[in-house]
């Protein structure tokens, strides 16, 4: 398995937890009414500030934790960490797709807002087709490194 | 994008040249492990300075490393 699949399952494993956990919270919370009010834009923007810190951390203890693991499982002395045109090749094509995948779904969130949904919702679910779209990008990649592609 | 539609014959040269290694083949030319693999199974065509590389690390022309399918 070459450094940049590696990222890349670590990467996709990250991201699902990571917004996983706060699409739970932020569900929790606007059913308490935390976002109603005036104050209603100003704690979404800093419940996503601290959810782009605490993504930022996960990733990085993420990669981290397994790059020791799986050095320890494979007894690699030496791993490499090369990236070559081939794992260029595969992130611009799993870029392609993630970007065609958050396009369509902020569309879709400007269509929600246009049909009068709770802008504070919209927002988050602007946030979560950024998401899904980095997740698409990440397992386009996985799966063409599986298939050897 | 369809099957790459370029051959070669890097498993033969590999074992003609002292049983090289797709690993050390790999280090030679700067590329991955995983590439070589993904290139002998003709699942993905090399740049023109890779598949270069490749056929001076077996010391022949491009020619004889890769061929195109018609």
């Amino acid at each position: 398995m070459s450094h940049e699949e590696k990222n890349a399952i670590v990467s996709l494993i990250v991201t699902l937890v990571v917004f996983g956990y706060y699409g739970f919270r932020f569900s929790g919370l606007y059913a308490e009414g935390y976002f109603a009010g005036p104050d209603a834009m100003t704690r979404t923007g800093w419940e996503i500030l601290y959810l782009i810190g605490y993504g930022i951390i996960a990733q990085i203890i993420g990669q981290i934790v397994f790059a020791i693991i799986f050095a320890i499982i494979t007894n690699d002395r030496k791993p490499s960490f090369l990236i070559d045109e081939r794992d260029r090749m595969i992130t611009l094509r799993g870029v392609r797709y993630g970007y065609g995948f958050m396009g369509g779904g902020v569309t879709l969130c400007f269509l929600a807002l246009a049909i009068g949904w709770d802008p504070v919702i919209v927002f988050n679910l602007i946030l979560f087709s950024i998401a899904a779209g980095a997740a698409v990008e990440t397992l386009v990649k996985v799966v063409m490194y599986r298939i050897g592609a | 994008m369809g099957k790459p539609r370029v051959a070669n014959d890097i498993r033969r040269l590999r074992f003609e040249h002292d049983e090289m290694t797709q690993k050390q083949l790999a280090e030679i030319v700067g590329v991955t492990r995983q590439t070589i693999v993904a290139i002998e199974k003709a699942n993905y065509s090399p740049s023109l300075e890779l598949a270069f590389l490749i056929a001076r690390a077996f010391k022949r022309p491009v020619e004889d490393v890769f061929s195109f399918i018609e």
